[in-house]
């Protein structure tokens, strides 16, 4: 394609060498200047979504990273009460601001939503038209539904682990048993343009401080039902 | 390694034409044959690929009447005046595909892969890559598709195999409820995606001459075999969205890929890994209308300059051939940006439907007709 002068193969080879060499200097200095680091993000592994007096209630859940690691608790610590707002996507950002790391859901498991949010279709449904249009969680997360949000989240100290991850495995444990396929954040979200399925939500309750799951939520009928 | 005489073996055009094919294809056309067609899209692939296969018959007549490559014929047989504005105005159409195939890429990467990192940056170093790929002539490029290629196709399956898990047969279907205009509306978008198959016009001075009889027949399985994956990945996806999901959906199979739940902490970001795949097949989209848009371009305005790689050739042609590219190469960037920042994306399209592909089908023709009867006159 291109036409050269003849050239000694050396002299060549040393161009080509040092053009490749400048391009990837210039590269190295371009690359990364508005990405965040490792070391300011924090890596959630639950979303928790309910609705209280009007308002969307929403927080993460992260791992203590010393059950996983050696790294410092105080240092990995992400505090952050549950934030509100008028709708899901407003209480998100208002939680985002109490952070004082970047959320990375990349890790994000499990999605639990309150009873009262369930119920409140209108809420429910600007919730799922924020997810999908912000792509901001993972597909392939598990959604479940609870009676009482705080309730189950109390029971975290007592866990092996965090409560996405432990939600995750225990999901994944019962499914069987319940004779269905987990449903994922995706399946929720392809299932209000298509409306060929009825879904069926894991629902949770506390019980003696342990997590159970014995009944179904309707995602249509927005109600839950015993098997 | 090569053989420095710029000709590409016929096993090497078919891989070629496969990777041309199948990036935006795969990329961008489920979405829009599920709004046109629903669960029909099936059906409309392949009347996309009878339609395109007809056009590649016509584009391989076209090519035996002439008895050379297209750029070589118009210089020997149509005025000089003529050739220029043809040429001129396919390294256009060359600059604007490479724009809208770079926009792609930059925008896919970003989705996917880095999402905070600025879209310009993206594109800026993507066009540079395949600026500098484009250097090496069509053995470097061909050579490297080759190589891919495998790597490609394993992942792929790869893709296909894992994703099949969650396969819903009640989301396929009805079909032959809507009316034939939609299948043939799907069809007709599938053509427009192949677009890179005009390359084929240029072919005859890439292949030895023994090669030339089987040219059309080689793109042609090139063709079918991105029909396949096509129909295969259709499929897929309407089993595991649904055609009401599928149409609102930007990139439908790197969407695919993040709705894989692997049980054991293996491969967290599945989707990033498999993003490989668009990572080679759009470069080597960008890096075919680079390449012809340089050469376009070199023709007009040094017209009758050969081409070659290793070999030694005077001085003076080489700065055209460089101004060209970068020439090529900044417009497509000037493309690309107004596609993300104007939201140019439907005056693209509707260009290519109504001047675009009208001009491809159109003008060879002519200009075989043109120049035969100069040559009997």
């Amino acid at each position: 394609m291109m036409h050269g002068r003849m050239a000694a193969p050396k002299q060549v080879c040393r161009k080509r060498i040092a053009a490749v060499l400048a391009v990837l200097l210039l590269a190295l200095q371009l690359a990364g200047c508005s990405a965040t680091e490792l070391e300011n993000r924090c890596f959630p592994m639950l979303a928790v979504a309910d609705y209280r007096v009007g308002l969307v209630e929403f927080c993460f859940g992260f791992p203590v990273l010393s059950q996983k690691s050696e790294t410092d608790v105080e240092e990995s610590k992400v505090q952050a009460a549950m934030a509100q707002g008028g709708d899901f996507a407003s209480a998100v950002s208002n939680y985002d601001k109490q952070l004082d790391k970047k959320a990375d859901c990349n890790h994000l498991k499990v999605l639990l939503i309150g009873q009262e949010m369930m119920e409140e279709s209108g809420a429910c449904a600007d919730m799922f038209r924020a997810l999908r249009e912000s792509e901001q969680f993972p597909r392939n997360i598990y959604v479940c539904v609870t009676r009482d949000v705080a309730e189950l989240l109390e029971t975290e100290g007592t866990l092996p682990t965090d409560m996405g991850s432990y939600l995750q495995t225990y999901l994944q444990n019962h499914e069987k048993e319940h004779g269905g396929k987990l449903v994922t954040l995706g399946s929720i979200l392809d299932e209000r343009e298509n409306h060929s399925k009825v879904l069926h939500l894991p629902y949770l309750t506390v019980e003696d401080g342990s997590i159970l799951w014995d009944a179904e939520w309707d995602l249509d009928m927005r109600q839950q039902f015993f098997e | 390694m090569f053989s420095c005489n710029n000709k590409i073996s016929l096993r090497q055009v078919y891989r070629l034409f496969v990777f041309d094919l199948i990036g935006i294809c795969t990329l961008v056309l489920p979405a829009k044959l599920a709004y046109f067609s629903d669960s029909d899209g099936l059906i409309a692939i392949l009347i996309g690929g009878l339609i395109a296969s007809a056009f590649l018959w016509y584009l391989g007549r076209i090519v035996a009447g002439m008895g050379t490559d297209l750029i070589s014929f118009m210089e020997q047989s149509v005025p000089v005046w003529l050739t220029k504005i043809i040429l001129l105005f396919l390294s256009l159409l060359a600059v604007l595909e490479a724009g809208y195939g770079a926009y792609v890429f930059s925008d896919v990467m970003k989705r996917g892969l880095i999402p905070e990192e600025s879209y310009t940056l993206i594109l800026i170093l993507i066009l540079l890559a395949a600026a500098y790929a484009v250097c090496g002539g069509i053995e470097s490029r061909a050579r490297l598709y080759e190589v891919l290629f495998v790597i490609t196709a394993v992942g792929l399956a790869l893709m296909f195999l894992i994703a099949a898990s969650d396969f819903d047969w009640s989301y396929v279907g009805p079909f032959l409820t809507g009316d034939p205009g939609s299948m043939v509306k799907g069809g007709l978008a599938e053509v427009f995606c192949f677009v890179p198959l005009f390359s084929v016009v240029f072919f005859p001075s890439y292949i030895q001459k023994s090669d030339e009889k089987k040219l059309i027949r080689t793109v042609m399985a090139a063709l079918w075999s991105a029909v396949l994956v096509l129909f295969l990945l259709y499929l897929l996806l309407l089993g595991s969205f649904g055609s009401g999901a599928l149409k609102t959906m930007r990139y439908p199979a790197v969407t695919l890929m993040t709705n894989i739940h692997m049980e054991s902490s293996f491969l967290k970001r599945f989707d990033a890994f498999m993003l490989g795949i668009w990572f080679f097949t759009l470069f080597a989209l960008i890096n075919l209308y680079l390449f012809y848009g340089t050469k376009l371009l070199t023709a007009v305005f040094a017209p009758g300059m050969s081409e070659t790689t290793c070999e030694n050739v005077p001085d003076g042609h080489t700065r055209k051939s460089w101004f060209a590219l970068a020439a090529i190469t900044l417009l497509a960037f000037v493309v690309a940006e107004l596609l993300y920042y104007r939201h140019g994306e439907v005056l693209f399209l509707n260009y290519v439907c109504y001047v675009g592909m009208p001009f491809l089908i159109l003008f060879p023709g002519l200009a075989l007709i043109v120049g035969k009867a100069r040559r009997k006159g």
